[in-house]
């Protein structure tokens, strides 16, 4: 006999039917699970967090015969005993009842890989010595079958005490029956179970007890995987590590994860720009609709600004999240993440974090948001920490704007005369991957910094499953990019709202009265005023007017009383206004700064008259406002800064307290004020 | 016994781990002698006695073995790999050596570092 000594309880069930079934599907990483569950459950589910946790949980309703039942899929883990991450220890803890606020399953449905079967009945005799009643799904059975395999059912059924179902989550086959299981087994009839129960134990005696309960449940394992026929497929593993000879080296698999990477980068940053241009577009046409409805009045301005234009600004990131998401699931379901985590341990080690924390990084180039998001795969939580709060360093697309204007201010100073001309492309080319190394470097140094002062530690040691490759499923990548989608509309999007809002309204308010503008206007401006009220210019006053209203607003007087502070950088109170409205989000410099340079919002559209115009203000003694000293500090500024309310509110989800999001915010404010300070100061002293 | 697993693994494991082979109150000169001798050494019961095993860092690229000891004192990630199916008695095969171990254990692969790797002692097999 093949058995150990499973400690075997009788299934007791305190369900009683007046309220749904609570069934957790378990599982190791990689067997499946996720795939299944969508199955499951489609569109229905629900992702929450662990109450007092990050970890994620997703929940569903299912109809499984007459029955209700509510499916929960728990985290992925090896041992219900041994759990050694954070999210296999919740994953334990929820299975035993032992998380508060999480009601203990009723019953389990364990998942197990049929391409490898010893290794999940691990985790399956584990939860059958817990005495929950539960259904086992052998899951993969398509392509175990392909393989050759076969599995005696009868066999494994005795085992286990247990229904098996064959089923695959790729293509759907044995869903129906695994629900006919869930419902005949779990909210079934008593009887049939009690008497089945009654039989394990009879058959299940100690053979071989010795001291390590690994070993003597991976040999049960094994025997019970042997005994129902299983057969180790040669072929499949050859084909892996042939893969693997080139996806795993030290060498070669670096260049093809940098062409992997590349061709992400290339949609990211490609055709995402389609539907951001169509989302741009609505949100413009909404804008002038609601414009159109409700005319010039404040109302107006508070549903064009700050609600369309809130909103826009934050669906505007979707198309990059969403296909971010895509790709990564793609290449997580073909098992290649866990390559890429294996070839890049090594160099991210440097900087003191795992492998798996480069990805994010890397994603982070187009958008901080799903990049965080995406941290969720770093298991430990120091390092997980670090990458998230390093994250927001690296130069996301929202800089670019800031960046061209920059290299624009500086060409035409640096070399007046054609616009195009080659030195000032490669000028701009220079600052632009400066400003990139800049990002880059920072973050390496301030992952360093954390990791030996406020998250102190080592970086966990790469211990990680290679899975076989395997085709990916599209239909598990767009139900990912689903339920991401939902999470970031929902969860962010109304802390993100609220803080538009709130921007929107310090920009706004308190209003300058138009019969006022006279009165608060400079005198070169007053005789402008006069001048254009006698040719009837209507037009260029009112650029004149939201020039003064910038001013007269509470951000605007916050950039006046914080010029102080900003003047060691270069800055005058024209650029601290434009910087006080880019902590929501720093594109907004580009456009705050033509409204304070009296071309208007529009105005910044055309880079060349926002160069020109920009270009030419001057400070009080008479010098140029953006001289090279002032540009290159405010490009260090905002390559360092954290401005960007959308990614706090991100980083505040995803570790589950504001703390983290103000560290964030604190270290890199300061880091950009020092930084900027120094280029200043320097350059200044060059110049 | 293939020369492989003996002077080269022994001298490696010397150099970055030594208190096994220091319990045994083995010296280099000891080793090397065992090593060049070894093949003619095959029936005596130095080679079947724990001084046989290696750290799982010493088998070359296709080496296999027998993990004899995994304690999970050692390193906190090594109950990770018994929950993985690694685990004493278990049959192991080195699909690549390096800083990052890459290792086919009960059909299951298995990447690791080299820093929790070195604490598998493993017994090779030919």
């Amino acid at each position: 006999m093949t058995t150990i000594s499973l400690d075997v309880q009788q299934p007791q069930r305190k369900w009683n039917g007046n309220r749904p079934l609570r069934v957790a599907l378990v599982g190791n990483p990689n067997c499946g699970k996720t795939t299944l569950f969508n199955r499951l459950t489609g569109l229905r589910a629900k992702t929450s967090n662990f109450p007092g946790t990050t970890i994620e949980t997703r929940a569903g309703k299912i109809k499984a015969g007459e029955h209700e039942i509510n499916l929960v899929d728990l985290p992925g883990l090896y041992s219900t005993e041994f759990a050694g991450q954070s999210e296999e220890m919740l994953a334990a803890d929820a299975l035993h009842g032992r998380v508060p606020n999480i009601e203990k399953p009723d019953a389990v449905v364990v998942i197990v890989d049929a391409t490898c079967l010893s290794r999940h009945l691990y985790l399956a005799s584990e939860v059958r010595e817990m005495g929950v009643p539960m259904v086992v799904a052998l899951n993969m059975i398509d392509e175990a079958r392909k393989h050759g395999t076969t599995i005696c059912l009868e066999t494994l059924g005795k085992e286990l005490d247990a229904t098996i179902v064959p089923v695959s989550g790729r293509t759907g086959e044995g869903i129906d029956a695994l629900r006919g299981a869930i419902a005949e087994d779990l909210a079934g009839d008593e009887s049939v179970h009690s008497e089945r129960a009654t039989a394990m134990s009879e058959r299940i005696a100690c053979t071989s007890c010795t001291s390590c309960p690994h070993t003597n449940r991976h040999t049960w394992a094994c025997g019970v995987g042997e005994a129902a026929g299983q057969t180790v497929s040669d072929e499949v593993e050859k084909r892996t590590e042939a893969v693997d000879q080139v996806l795993t080296h030290p060498l070669l698999g670096l260049i093809a994860f940098a062409g992997i990477m590349y061709g992400l980068f290339f949609l990211i940053f490609k055709a995402a720009t389609y539907p951001m241009d169509w989302i741009d577009a609505g949100f413009g046409w909404l804008g002038d609709q609601a414009a159109g409805v409700l005319g010039d009045s404040l109302f107006a301005s508070f549903v064009v600004d700050g609600l369309i234009g809130g909103l826009g600004g934050v669906v505007i990131f979707l198309p990059q999240i969403l296909i971010l998401f895509f790709v990564l699931t793609l290449l997580e379901d073909t098992g290649y993440l866990a390559r890429a985590a294996l070839v890049m341990d090594r160099i991210m080690n440097w900087v003191g974090l795992p492998g798996k924390a480069f990805i994010p990084m890397l994603s982070a180039h187009a958008c901080a948001i799903p990049a965080i998001m995406s941290t969720k795969v770093i298991e430990s939580r120091r390092d997980r920490l670090i990458t998230i709060l390093v994250i927001p360093l690296m130069t996301c697309s929202a800089r670019l704007p800031v960046y061209a204007m920059v290299a624009a201010m500086a060409g035409a100073i640096l070399y007046p005369g054609e616009a195009e001309s080659l030195e000032r492309v490669l000028l701009g080319a220079a600052l632009f991957f400066c400003a990139y190394t800049l990002g880059i470097l920072a973050a390496m140094g301030a992952s360093l910094v954390l990791g030996k002062t406020i998250l102190k530690g080592k970086p966990q040691e790469l211990v990680i499953e290679l899975p076989p490759y395997r085709w990916p499923s599209l239909r598990v990548a767009f139900l990912t990019i689903w339920d991401r989608g939902i999470v970031f509309l929902k969860q962010a999007g109304t802390v993100i709202l609220v803080l538009s809002i709130i921007i929107w309204a310090a920009m706004t308010f308190p209003q300058l009265p138009e019969d006022k503008l006279a009165d608060v206007a400079k005198p070169e401006s007053v005789v402008l005023i006069e001048q254009y009220q006698a040719e009837g210019n209507q037009e260029e006053i009112d650029l004149l007017y939201s020039r003064y209203a910038t001013e007269y607003s509470a951000g605007g007087r916050l950039g006046k009383l914080v010029e102080p502070i900003f003047a060691p950088l270069g800055f005058d109170w024209r650029i601290d206004i434009g910087v006080v409205a880019s902590f929501a989000a720093r594109e907004v410099v580009v456009s705050t700064l033509a409204i304070t340079a009296g071309i208007g919002e529009d105005g910044a559209e055309d880079e060349g008259l926002l160069a020109s115009t920009l270009g030419s203000m001057t400070r009080p003694d008479g010098s140029k406002l953006f001289d090279i000293p002032t540009l290159l500090s405010l490009l260090v500024f905002f390559v360092l800064a954290m401005q960007c309310l959308p990614t706090q509110a991100v980083t505040k989800r995803e570790t589950g307290s504001w703390k983290w999001a103000i560290l964030q915010f604190g270290y890199m404010t300061v880091l950009a004020y020092v930084a900027a300070l120094i280029t200043y100061q320097v350059a200044s002293a060059l110049v | 016994m293939p020369t492989r697993f003996t002077a080269h693994g022994f001298v490696f494991n010397a150099k970055k781990k030594p208190p096994l082979l220091l319990q045994l109150n083995l010296t280099m000169p000891t080793i090397l002698q065992m090593s060049s001798a070894n093949n003619a050494m095959t029936s005596l019961s130095v080679n079947r006695t724990p001084s046989t095993s290696v750290a799982l860092t010493d088998l070359p690229a296709g080496g296999t073995g027998v993990v004899v000891k995994i304690d999970e004192a050692d390193h906190a990630m090594l109950i990770r790999l018994k929950t993985m199916g690694m685990h004493e008695g278990r049959a192991v095969r080195v699909v690549r050596p390096g800083s990052r171990v890459i290792v086919s254990c009960g059909g299951t692969r298995i990447g690791l570092s080299a820093e929790v790797a070195r604490h598998v002692l493993v017994t090779p097999t030919p």
